[in-house]
């Protein structure tokens, strides 16, 4: 029987951890991701692991020992969040090239300059392209759901690609809520045993990792990287499904919300779905079409499943919680890759918001709503991008 | 030669048709590797001359399992495959012993690298760390590194008409990490192979880490003769410009103490990048340089009596 | 060129850019970038192996043979030109050259 508790989003995740009961785990403390590391040296102090604990002195350094120690044939993890993950940035892109089933959390926390610790998407957004699979959770549940599953996705011989599982820091890090956690035995029966692939520690056949590629090679080998991508995307579907059949949470590569008939539909990651959700309801109640699409899959992005569940709909707001200088939103510029095909293209515009944990109120849900209402009444968008709730407008 | 005799009858660690340049002296020890052990070895090598030269894909040097992923950080990376392996230890996974050694050139080890090595030695990875020496950032085309000696001529230190090649002393890096407190460090060179062997032995055999620091000419960056390698470094031995000496445990071991000293000239001046320290102008440099050989061999020759 | 160095489709490439098989650049030829050749005759050789522990090439080859007491010993049995770069280290750095009076090693211009 799964137990249902109230702790934490980043107590979730090193309960995840500690069921996963991993090789090796190499990292640094960076609010607000700290606490799954110290719970997770708790454990190890405690004996309810078998973990070797590798405290390092930076986070570059916890990416290099975990790709060190995956390289090796262990399965590895960490947890970062921010500035942290920014100085990981080089060695993500060789943990995902190098094709490492690193698991990792992601606390999403605001990027510096101007330092600060609270949250929005800026620092997992910035590591889209390193070649990782990226999932996105609503609240802690969804988040520690994400991690059990992620090994056996990304360890699957058809992907063996690193893992990023990211969750609001501190709305979710830090808040309690109740949530079930799992049977560890079940968990461990669900996760199944490591599969080394060439292990560097099989020194019978000595293989060399991470040799120097020319003009002659590199493009094959990041193409066959960009198709285990490819592949992943069903693979996540299968893993997803199982997960369903045994814990009995069903989990698609996103999340449709009142979408089935929905005019006005709002796209969004991570914990401001839980009170668009809110805000769906209390309108639907006075008969508006309205619905939310979440995120939970962003790389690799499904775009032929989204433009089919925003079919039919007639305008879509995209709320990205972090910037791209100079270009609309990461978020937003999926959706639109996505619509590009669509037989009746939608409206769409792109809404900024959150950064640096600005809070998004109930009734800020509401006001954006309500612009969409004016936007389709008006039969077109006036502002494509803007920020919300910024001072100055 | 017994040692090498012994040496011969085992494999190199490091095949024939890599590509580093003709007379490079790095393969002198990565060869040794497996000949002065009977320990299986792993080994991680940062961004550099080495990797590069032993690594075009689809070619391999390494008869041994290699790992190379950037270039600041062999030791962490190497922290992680040791750790991994001591997993396997404690789980009865493996019942062999297999010890990790980690390769970066100054650069990576003097510069880029030298948080990741210091937090690793420091954590205690029974790892043996080898910084092969050649004095700047060979593989980019012959920079400056905090290993690059004082006048040296660099493409970033270039010798120009009111500065003349590097104008800041290298770093002491060996003393460095002898400040770790770590069993095993040392300082070999390439001329010596006995005395080279007897080191990598120590520090791949030894519980714990260790590090191991080789002076290793290079061709073009020292502007030398593809035949020289094995001379300079000798003479880098003579005039004490690189004392070969091993600390254990905090006990000094000089372990070639020339009969007569040569000058620093006589090291300086048989190499291309030092060609204008000829010249009186500059000849504060050369005095400087010699002062600071003579305060370190100093030292250590102190630190070998205190510790006896 | 053996058709396992063909160049490979990206699905026939094992993940990661891994080299299965460590030690495969014995197979790639350095000896095409010499341009002055050591010539080593066994006549005058000690077999100290000081040739054989400096080349960078590893391109000594030995056998196993016996010293004029009698004990077992490996001995130099020829220079590999496949992947002799012709550095002339070995020829600098055999002890019997170095004396002077004898040559074991010579060096001499590769006829092009
Ligand atoms: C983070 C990073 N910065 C810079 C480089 C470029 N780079 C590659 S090798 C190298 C110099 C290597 O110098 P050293 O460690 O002394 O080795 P050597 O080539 O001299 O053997 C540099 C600057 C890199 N690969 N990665
Ligand atoms: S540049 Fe120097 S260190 Fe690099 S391969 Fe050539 S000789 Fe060796
Ligand atoms: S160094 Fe000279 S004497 Fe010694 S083995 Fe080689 S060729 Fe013979
Ligand atoms: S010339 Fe250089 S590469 Fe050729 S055998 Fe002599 S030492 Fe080796
Ligand atoms: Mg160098």
């Amino acid at each position: 029987m799964p137990k249902t508790i109230a702790i934490t989003g980043n107590g979730a995740m090193a309960e995840a951890m500690r069921q996963i009961n991993p090789d090796v785990v190499a990292a640094f403390p960076i609010t607000p991701s700290t606490q799954i590391i110290e719970d997770f040296a708790k454990f190890v102090a405690d004996g309810k692991v078998d973990t070797e604990l590798i405290t390092v002195e930076s986070e570059h350094s916890a990416m290099s020992a975990c790709i060190g120690a995956s390289v090796a044939g262990g399965r590895v993890m960490t947890a970062t969040s921010s500035n942290g993950l920014a100085l990981m940035w080089e060695m993500l892109y060789i943990a995902a090239s190098m094709r490492q089933p690193v698991l990792m959390t992601v606390v999403n926390r605001a990027i510096s300059a101007p330092i600060n610790i609270h949250c929005d998407h800026g620092d997992s957004m910035g590591a889209r392209d390193a070649g990782w699979i990226q999932f996105y959770a609503e609240n802690n549940q969804e988040a520690y759901d994400n991690m059990i599953m992620a090994p056996v996705i990304g360890e699957n011989m058809e992907v063996r690609l690193p893992v990023m599982v990211c969750m609001d820091g501190f709305i979710i890090s830090h808040s309690i809520e109740t949530m079930e956690i799992e049977e560890d035995q079940k968990v461990r029966d669900f996760i199944g045993e490591h599969t080394a692939l060439n292990s560097l520690l099989d020194t019978d056949n000595p293989v060399t990792w991470g040799a120097l590629d020319l003009h002659d090679y590199y493009i094959e080998h990041r193409r066959g990287q960009q198709e285990a991508m490819y592949r992943a995307k069903s693979v996540i579907e299968d893993v997803s499904m199982r997960f369903g059949e045994e814990f009995g949470r069903k989990y698609d590569l996103f999340e449709s919300y009142c979408l089935d008939d929905a005019d006005r539909v709002v796209v969004a990651i991570n914990s401001v779905a839980g009170e668009i959700k809110e805000v769906i309801d209390e309108l639907r109640e006075q008969g508006e079409k309205v619905g939310l699409l979440k995120i939970r899959l962003f790389r690799p992005f499904p775009y032929a499943e989204i433009a089919q569940a925003l079919k039919g709909c007639k305008i879509v707001t995209v709320m990205d919680r972090s910037t791209s200088m100079g270009a609309y939103g990461p978020l937003f510029s999926e959706i639109s890759n996505a619509l590009y095909d669509a037989e009746a293209k939608p409206l769409l515009y792109n809404r900024t918001y959150g950064l640096g944990g600005r809070v998004m109120l109930l009734d800020d849900i509401k006001d954006v709503f309500k612009e969409s209402e004016e936007y389709l009444n008006n039969g077109k968008v006036e502002k494509m991008f803007d920020f919300l709730n910024v001072r100055g407008g | 030669m017994p040692k090498l005799q012994e040496m011969a009858k085992k494999e190199a660690a490091f095949s024939s048709g890599h590509r580093l340049c003709a007379g490079c002296p790095v393969p002198i020890f990565t060869k040794m590797l497996t000949r002065v052990t009977d320990y299986d070895i792993v080994v991680g090598s940062a961004t550099g001359c080495l990797e590069v030269a032993s690594s075009i894909f689809p070619y391999s040097a390494w008869k041994v399992p290699w790992i190379h992923t950037a270039f600041e950080n062999a030791a962490a990376m190497m922290s992680g495959v040791e750790t991994l392996h001591k997993v396997h230890r404690r789980k009865n996974k493996t019942d062999k012993k297999i010890k990790c050694v980690a390769i970066g050139g100054d650069g990576g080890t003097y510069d880029i690298g030298i948080q990741s090595l210091s937090a690793a030695m420091e954590r205690g990875h029974d790892l043996l760390y080898i910084c092969y020496d050649n004095g700047a950032y060979m593989n980019t085309g012959i920079q400056r590194s905090g290993a690059t000696p004082l006048g040296a001529a660099t493409t970033t230190t270039p010798v120009g008409t009111v500065v003349a090649g590097k104008q800041q002393q290298r770093k002491d890096l060996t003393r460095i990490m002898i400040a770790h407190h770590i069993p095993y460090v040392a300082q070999a060179s390439i001329h010596n192979p006995v005395d080279l062997s007897n080191k990598i032995k120590k520090g791949i055999e030894i519980d714990g880490p260790a590090f191991l620091n080789i002076l290793s000419p290079c061709i073009p960056g020292w502007r030398i003769a593809p035949d020289m390698a094995v001379e300079l470094a000798g003479l880098g031995a003579e005039t004490c410009f690189w004392p070969l000496y091993e600390v254990e445990d905090q006990n000094f071991k000089v372990n070639y103490e020339p009969k007569k000293k040569l000058p620093v000239t006589d090291w300086l001046f048989t190499q291309g990048r030092f060609r204008h320290l000829r010249d009186a102008k500059w000849s504060h440099l050369v005095q400087d340089f010699q002062t600071r050989v003579d305060q370190q061999w100093d030292w250590l020759l102190g630190r070998q009596a205190a510790t006896k | 060129m053996k058709d396992k160095y063909r160049l490979k489709k990206w699905q026939e490439l094992p993940p990661g850019g891994v080299i299965t098989e460590g030690g495969n650049a014995a197979d790639y030829e350095t000896g095409t970038w010499r341009t002055w050749r050591p010539v080593w005759e066994e006549k005058n050789c000690i077999h100290c192996l000081t040739c054989w522990v400096f080349c960078p090439e590893g391109a000594f080859l030995l056998r196993d043979g016996k010293t004029p007491s009698g004990k077992d010993r490996k001995e130099i049995r020829k220079i590999d030109y496949f992947y002799c770069k012709g550095c002339g280290l070995c020829v600098r750095e055999c002890p019997v050259n170095k004396k002077g009076a004898k040559e074991v090693i010579q060096f001499v211009r590769e006829e092009t």
